[in-house]
């Protein structure tokens, strides 16, 4: 299978040139002698500036800098304000940085990306979930699970985002100074103690809010030298990155053998490494930031310049390397140019003419600058001056120069910021290298630290939890795989399982619900899937899932399945037990696994209560418009309710067990004995009425024919459960209830009712075990009280029962109406909404400015005229650590559930996606030659 | 609103010897490009009166006659030539100096080696360690600092 592998013997041959290279094209045997001489492709020599490096601390021959990681930071749904103030934490920091050291401060900025930790992924998903799916003959078994995402995080460009910024701390120590630094001492030298002083000053800039940094460890920075003297080659993939298991060691072995061919004045630098006595190439193209516009930000809506680049399907790398000038430093070069400036101004004067409008601009530009560095505090006298630089590799030079055109493209376009493929690429390159020395001449670029702040290189959209399966990808300002744990809310978070989707038809609520009920499924939690049109019973049919689902059809259950009673189950008396001791009692221990008798017949009344509502809402549904408006309507229904209740309790019944059949008997009897014509009428028609609705087909379902006590269902033991009521469509959204026709009418309480039903598998099973439900259709539970409560009911059940509940809808309404949204729910998805009344209301549920409405009517775009079929299933997340952010789900790690999720009608869907994907940008073959490094047992590491 | 801008525009203008375009002459040179074609100049003659000279050396024996004229009738116009051909690289963004060094980069044997067989593989590497306990404690003890921090906290 990988046919690229090379024995060790011919590792250290010339390689032949590849098609299409430069070498190639212009037929290097006809060139001449002194041509070929001059042309040659050559190894790039260099002694690297680095000495030493310790911990955070780097030795160069420049002077020791100080590296750290800078935490992410989030951009995308924030209000303006709230962008402001981290755009102003930043420029302060800058500010600060460069008032820390009259000369100024050196500083090097370096933005790369680390491969998603995939294999700590797997173990840790594996060490999460004790008791997986157990594996079926023909069937793939959990390994194969988690191999398939494993591989998808692995092989495609979902990196994680590494922003680290070198800090020249002080010059060349003496030897002894270094020893004490690296080695440590109790009585450390002045000299030592003078380093020492300045690397915690900045660190307590670096470490402050906006930068939010940390020191960065040797291991990573190695992790940096491999990025940049190998650029694009893989890196280690495994733990070494996201876990705490790899030694520094690990990396100088894994990028032992690598060098760097260039061509004089050539558009690449070709980089080969040796992995396990492969060979890799990497064409690598450097691009230099030319002069950068002036701006209106962030009022302007475009991105932080250096986030831009995160919206490519590539990586690209970034370095800043300059000084952040204070001062002291700036003033005398400004007044030069303001000299300047003037001066040329009065030469045109000189010869009676007009200058051009630029020298004005330059002028009042050279008076604002000296005024600013004069007068101004750190925020807006510092300046950073510097080369800015921007790589980006491919595994040919054609790939690479493809990715260095689309890259110049976007900014050119998006940020009116020119971007120049200079010559010099391998001293371009070198750049990338943790503190070496930059370039003093050309493409410097000078500008106030507010301008630099405004690239924001530490914004990231992490979403997701920590634990939890993979979900997707961020579409936003960073492509970052996220990880959903449905849990994670009511186990870690104290908040409610709830989530809401919301979506308009087609904008994949379909797809997100699928793929989150098979991970559960799969890690063996008990999941029901209420979907009443039916195309998620397709997950039943999964040979891994198979033995352990049913597809339940209510429309063929027993008479009486859905009564309103029955779906309100009595409150269970062992989940009132007092979890806390209670306050104030001798012996505290006695009280503390006592029933809370108050708090279970307040519960037991709840439910009582909560049940005659649904049966009245109920009623209501049946009715036509014109009998609801009759005077004392509802007065009669309740007093029926009321009477029934007499009646069950009478009886000795359980609430539970009430036929809503006794409804019309007592209706009947009440207009026997009504005084008046008009309450005899009213009652009459009422029998009339829901006697006709119990006798519609499915109307059974709810008030059975016969007139004894309703039977309790039986719950349900498999692992998915997908509940579905063929045949039924729900009532038309846009078409006032006025109109509806009878059929309509009497199929809204079903549907109504179905959900209730769902969620009664909440309660059937062990408050601890984790359980699943999610409730497709479910847009009419906010229009009717009964609704209402039941959402309210399931979000405080959720957390104590530890139950995740997907609820999708195609209009925010339905969970807005319910109040106090943002304390009912734990998380929630919003897909595509096109109209711009719902898109924003549904910023109000996601709880993000209105602003953003058109993001929300832009998801999931459809295809222009002529275009393949649209990609669904991108979602506004608001994930339960309260980040907001752009998420595609992704189905393609997974064909056979892709497969089986497909519900747009008609021919399949390509299997080739129409919009941009994380692009693989390691080849293929290369997933097994990745060496895995070894993971040492816990123990192991410990001695 | 404000505006957000670098520092390039002042730091882009060039100032021009002899007056810009159309006041004095026809074409506006700055200081650099001046100097360079007054450099070249010289450069120039010499060169082609040396060329001269040696192929009348070569020929005839000795130098001719002509050879100072003849570099300087054409070996003038050709540096000034070269000067200018030179000088329309050169912006504010590559100037002279950046060129001179990307040519010493990309062209000089000193620090390069053919990528002839076998490779050489000899990128560098730093050495690599983490902070020794005791260095950690160095750089986390408050009273080894002495209170000099002085870095604001935020505002």
């Amino acid at each position: 299978m990988f046919g690229r592998r090379q024995s060790p013997d011919t590792a250290g041959q010339d390689e032949i040139p590849d098609p299409g290279s430069e070498a190639v094209r212009e037929g290097r045997s006809d060139q001449t002698w002194l041509r070929r001489k001059i042309t040659a492709r050559r190894e790039v020599m260099f002694s690297l500036a680095t000495d030493e490096i310790a911990g955070p601390l780097q030795f160069t021959r420049g002077g020791i800098f100080a590296w750290f990681l800078l935490g992410g930071q989030s951009w995308d749904f924030r209000t303006l304000d709230d962008r402001r103030r981290l755009w102003d934490q930043q420029t302060f920091r800058y500010g600060q940085l460069a008032a820390s050291r009259p000369e100024g401060r050196p500083i090097r900025l370096r933005l790369t990306t680390r491969p998603y930790p995939s294999f700590e992924y797997a173990r840790s998903l594996d060490e999460q979930t004790p008791e997986p799916l157990p594996q079926v003959t023909g069937g793939e078994s959990w390994d194969d699970y988690l191999g398939h995402a494993q591989r998808r995080l692995q092989s495609t460009g979902l990196d994680q985002k590494v922003v680290a910024l070198g800090v020249w701390v002080a010059p060349v120590p003496k030897r002894s100074v270094r020893a004490e630094l690296i080695n440590g001492t109790d009585s450390p030298s002045r000299d030592a103690m003078a380093v020492i002083d300045q690397i915690l000053q900045i660190e307590r800039i670096v470490t402050g809010p906006g930068f939010d940094g940390r020191r960065a460890s040797a291991r990573e920075l190695g992790f940096l030298f491999h990025r940049s003297l190998s650029m694009g080659v893989p890196a280690p993939v495994h733990s070494g990155v996201g876990g705490d298991r790899w030694e520094v060691e690990d990396l100088a072995e894994f990028t032992e053998r690598r060098a760097w061919l260039s061509e004089p004045y050539g558009s690449t630098v070709r980089v080969v490494s040796e992995i396990r006595g492969a060979k890799v190439n990497r064409s690598v193209a450097v691009l230099t930031m030319g002069v950068m516009p002036d701006r209106v930000w962030p009022e302007d809506g475009r991105d932080p310049w250096i986030v831009a680049s995160n919206r490519l399907g590539f990586p690209v790398e970034w370095s800043l390397s300059g000084t952040l000038l204070s001062a002291r430093t700036l003033s005398r070069a400004i007044e030069f140019e303001q000299n300047r400036a003037t001066g040329i101004a009065a030469h045109y004067d000189e010869h009676r003419m007009a200058p051009p409008p630029s020298v004005g601009r330059a002028i009042r530009a050279a008076a604002g600058n000296l005024d600013e560095v004069t007068e101004g505090d750190s925020r807006t006298a510092a300046r950073f001056l510097g080369t800015i630089r921007l790589a980006v590799y491919g595994t040919s030079e054609d790939e690479a120069l493809k990715r260095a055109r689309d890259v110049v493209d976007l900014y050119g376009e998006r940020l009116n910021m020119p971007l120049h493929h200079a010559r010099g690429q391998a001293r371009s390159l070198q750049e990338f290298i943790p503190a070496e020395p930059r370039a003093q001449h050309g493409h410097q670029r000078r500008m106030p630290v507010r301008y630099l702040a405004s690239a924001l290189p530490n914004v990231d959209s992490d979403l997701g939890t920590p634990t939890g399966p993979y979900l997707g990808y961020g579409v936003g300002s960073a492509r970052r795989a996220s990880r959903f744990d449905m849990h994670y809310g009511p186990e870690v978070l104290q908040t409610p399982g709830l989530f809401p989707i919301v979506a308009e038809p087609g904008g994949g609520k379909s797809v997100l619900i699928g793929t989150l009920a098979y991970n559960a499924i799969r890690a063996g939690q008990p999941t029901i899937i209420f979907d009443p049109s039916g195309p998620l019973a397709k997950l039943t049919e999964l040979p891994e899932l198979k033995p352990f689902s049913r597809v339940m059809d209510l429309t063929a259950s027993r008479a009486g399945t859905l009564s309103p009673y029955q779906l309100v189950p009595d409150p269970i008396l062992e989940s009132y037990r007092n979890e806390e001791p209670a306050t104030g009692s001798e012996n505290p221990w006695v009280r503390a696994d006592q029933v809370n008798r108050i708090e279970y017949e307040r519960a037991v009344r709840r439910a009582a209560a909560e049940r005659q509502q649904l049966m009245f809402d109920v009623l209501r549904m049946w009715l036509p418009s014109s009998t609801l408006r009759m005077p004392g309507t509802d007065v009669m229904l309740r007093d029926a309710l009321r009477r029934v209740a007499e009646r069950t309790k009478k009886r000795g019944l359980r609430d539970t067990r009430t036929n809503p059949r006794w409804i019309i008997e007592e209706l009947e009897e009440m207009g026997e004995k009504s005084l008046t014509e008009s309450q005899r009428e009213l009652a009459r028609q009422l029998v009339e009425e829901l006697r006709a609705a119990a006798e519609f087909p499915l109307g059974e379902l709810i008030m059975p024919q016969h007139r004894g006590p309703i039977e309790d269902e039986e719950i349900e033991d498999k692992t998915l459960v997908v509940v579905t009521m063929p045949g039924l469509s729900p009532p038309p959204e846009s078409v006032e209830r006025d109109f509806w026709g009878s059929e309509e009418r009497y199929t809204q309480p079903l549907l109504h009712l179905a959900a209730f039903f769902a969620s009664k598998f909440i309660y059937g099973r062990p408050r601890d075990v984790r359980k699943n439900v999610f409730l497709d259709e479910n847009h009419l539970m906010g229009q009717w009280g009964s609704g209402r409560a039941f959402f309210v009911r399931l979000s405080r059940d959720s957390r104590k029962w530890n139950t995740a509940i997907g609820a999708a809808s195609q209009h925010p309404e339905d969970h807005l109406s319910i109040g106090r949204v943002d304390a009912l729910m734990g998380s929630a998805f919003v897909g595509r909404l096109t109209k711009e009344a719902t898109a924003v209301q549904a910023c109000k549920l996601i709880q993000c400015p209105e602003a953003y409405a058109p993001v929300i009517q832009a998801l999931s775009p459809k295809p222009r005229e002529g275009g393949r079929t649209a990609e669904t299933g991108e979602f506004v997340w608001l994930d339960p650590l309260g980040r907001l952010g752009k998420i595609r789900i992704d189905l393609d790690w997974h064909p056979a559930l892709r497969a089986a999720l497909q519900t747009t009608p008609g021919r399949a869907r390509p299997s080739v996606p129409t919009t941009p994907q994380p692009t693989p940008f390691i080849d293929p073959d290369l997933f097994e030659y990745v060496p895995h490094i070894p993971i040492k047992d816990e123990a192991e590491v410990a001695a | 609103m404000p505006e957000l801008r670098t520092d390039d525009g002042p730091r882009k203008l060039r100032a021009v010897w002899l007056g810009p375009k159309g006041a004095t002459l026809p074409f506006e040179w700055t200081y650099v490009q001046w100097a360079v074609t007054l450099l070249m100049i010289p450069v120039g003659i010499v060169l082609i009166a040396g060329l001269i000279a040696l192929a009348g050396l070569v020929a005839v024996g000795h130098a001719p006659w002509f050879a100072f004229w003849f570099g300087l009738i054409y070996g003038a116009p050709a540096a000034v030539y070269g000067a200018v051909r030179i000088m329309r690289g050169v912006t504010f963004d590559e100037p002279l100096r950046y060129k001179i060094t990307t040519a010493r980069d990309e062209l000089g044997g000193r620090s390069r080696a053919a990528a002839e067989p076998p490779m050489n593989w000899r990128m560098p590497w730093p050495r690599l360690a983490e902070l020794s306990p005791a260095a950690e404690r160095l750089f986390e003890s408050p009273d080894v600092v002495g209170g000099s921090g002085s870095a604001a906290e935020e505002t």
